[in-house]
């Protein structure tokens, strides 16, 4: 049976970190885009897309994340993703996703690294 | 399988085994993802019937199956000159007018092959639009095709083998759930057609069922009115409801006028209401007699009938007259025997004329409105009145052509010549007499 998604945006300075809960599936466009679509595009420039270990992402979910990503490089934001498991750490190599959005197991480092961005930035 | 891996690591030449694993698992992993597509996209694509909605779905998952920025679907007529659904993402609106063009000029060349970006430039001279990879073109049916593009995968690498079998495949199902939309259209449309024509179906029913209320009025007012108009009316109504074969015309026919003797000094006898009764009661059985002798009752006035034979055959009405008339006479004798209400037996005086008068209706206006009466009128109808008037002691008295006409059947004497009330000249009359075999 799928979860049912939740979502907690949690702003650090320049970074928002975007915690979700339950799988990743065409039920999830409206929440995850309206949660991005809130963050101020001018202030915020790194985003963590906080995972639970045992998310599952279907081609649909994979699908909204890919349309975030291209939302994020039009205004110039940093991806960053923690909490996947091995499988999907895979899948989302396969699919290309990391070649937008780097994959970190610690959460701290990937806030780190976002801010480091952002202060380039 | 981790531990494997471990003691496998632990071998020697293990970083070449290692990498074979690694090979392996990365091989394994990705033929259960894709499974795992599959799965999703069958269980996407066929849990609506919507056409566009399937379109759509199919478009992300394969955005996000192969991991693309950029894809399009387009579905157009069998000719490829009428587009019907375009989805797209990644692309706007400049791009997508040129996608069009594209994908109708791709498609007019019927062809039916996977293409790839390199493949595109050999097509012509339509620019196609920047950042498309792949070309994928289907058939959905006779009258509809389409095409699937794909932008350039986010690994940046090209469409491998394997990318290709999997799309092929999931084109397949795509191909099969907009069939079954089609299907769901095309019955959900018969369904439409189908309620309209029970709706109509129904109102006709109703029309019907109403029309056949009216029709059971009109029978039960027929029914009622047919009690007051001879069946003769009735029976040229029913064959001409319009009154061409009401109008009078001049035909051969026998006339029969029928009075009981002593009426009114019965009615002094007996009163009013026992009168009524015994003349319904000698009536009704004429009725019978007549009936039965094909004559029909045209009018009545108390204590007399007028009663008209109408065969199409100059003998046969007389014959039918006659015979009648021999009837209530033997039956009145019967009636008599048996009655003891009068004091004396009733006779009935029977007056019957064979020949040439006019038939037809009459018209009566008034200010009040108009009635109209289907009868006989001319000379022969009076004559007939007056023989009978002639009658007594239930005599049955008749003109010559009568007399003739049933002189084989029955013993018809003459009576000689008479003057007749308000008739120039004088006439002769027939008397019938008893039929032999009758008992009395």
């Amino acid at each position: 049976m799928k979860k049912v998604n939740e979502v907690k945006i949690d702003l650090q300075g320049s970074v928002a970190v975007i915690d979700i809960h339950g799988d990743i599936t065409s039920q999830s466009e409206i929440i995850l885009r309206s949660s991005y679509e809130r963050l101020d595009s001018e202030k915020i420039k790194g985003i963590l897309l906080k995972f639970e270990k045992a998310t599952y992402f279907n081609s649909e979910g994979l699908k909204v994340l890919i349309l975030i990503l291209a939302d994020a490089r039009k205004r110039a934001q940093k991806i960053a993703v923690t909490g996947l498991s091995e499988h999907f750490k895979k899948i989302f190599g396969m699919v290309g996703i990391t070649k937008f959005a780097k994959i970190y197991d610690d959460e701290d480092q990937a806030i780190k690294d976002l801010e480091s961005f952002a202060g380039e930035g | 399988m981790p531990k494997e891996t471990e003691k496998m690591n632990t071998e020697p030449g293990e970083s070449d085994t290692s990498t074979g694993l690694e090979v392996i698992q990365t091989e394994l992993d990705r033929r259960a993802y894709y499974l795992r597509t599959l799965y999703d996209v069958s269980k996407e694509l066929f849990g609506t019937v919507n056409f566009e909605a399937i379109l759509r779905n199919f478009m992300l998952m394969t955005m996000g199956n192969f991991g693309v920025f950029r894809c399009f679907i387009l579905t157009c007529n069998d000719s490829a000159d009428q587009v019907r659904h375009i989805v797209s993402v990644g692309f706007d609106e400049d791009e997508q007018s040129r996608l069009q063009q594209f994908s109708c000029r791709f498609l007019e060349g019927n062809s039916t092959c996977m293409v790839e970006s390199a493949g595109l430039e050999k097509l012509g001279s339509t620019p196609f639009p920047p950042d498309v990879s792949l070309i994928f073109p289907f058939r959905i049916d006779t009258d509809q095709i389409g095409i699937l593009g794909l932008g350039p995968k986010l690994t940046e690498e090209p469409f491998e083998k394997h990318d290709k079998e999997l799309l092929g495949t999931l084109v397949n199902n795509l191909v099969v759930a907009l069939k079954n939309a089609l299907s769901f259209e095309e019955i959900n449309a018969l369904n439409e057609e189908l309620q309209v024509k029970n709706e109509e179906l129904e109102k006709a029913l109703h029309e019907l069922q109403a029309a056949m209320r009216k029709v059971e009025i009109l029978e039960s007012i027929k029914a009622n009115l047919c009690k007051f108009v001879p069946a003769t009316v009735t029976r040229m109504i029913e064959r001409s409801p319009t009154s061409e074969s009401l109008e009078a015309r001049e035909r051969d026919l026998t006339v029969m006028f029928l009075d009981i003797e002593g009426y009114t000094k019965i009615t002094e006898e007996v009163g009013g209401t026992e009168t009524n009764s015994l003349v319904e009661k000698y009536f009704s059985v004429f009725m019978d007699a007549i009936y039965t002798n094909n004559g029909d009752v045209m009018e009545t006035a108390g204590d007399g009938l007028m009663i008209l034979f109408l065969a199409e055959d100059r003998t046969a009405h007389a014959l039918d007259a006659v015979r009648a008339a021999a009837t209530i006479r033997e039956k009145t004798a019967v009636i008599n025997k048996e009655s003891t209400v009068v004091s004396q037996p009733l006779a009935i005086n029977i007056g019957i004329t064979s020949g040439r008068a006019y038939l037809g209706a009459s018209r009566y206006s008034s200010t009040t409105g108009s009635r109209w009466t289907y009868t006989a009128h001319g000379m022969l109808v009076n004559m007939a009145a007056r023989i009978c008037t002639k009658a007594t002691g239930g005599a049955i008295l008749t003109n010559r052509a009568t007399a003739e006409r049933a002189g084989d059947e029955f013993r018809i004497v003459s009576l000689g010549k008479s003057r007749l009330k308000n008739i120039s000249e004088e006439m002769e009359i027939f008397e019938v007499k008893q039929r032999p075999h009758f008992p009395l």
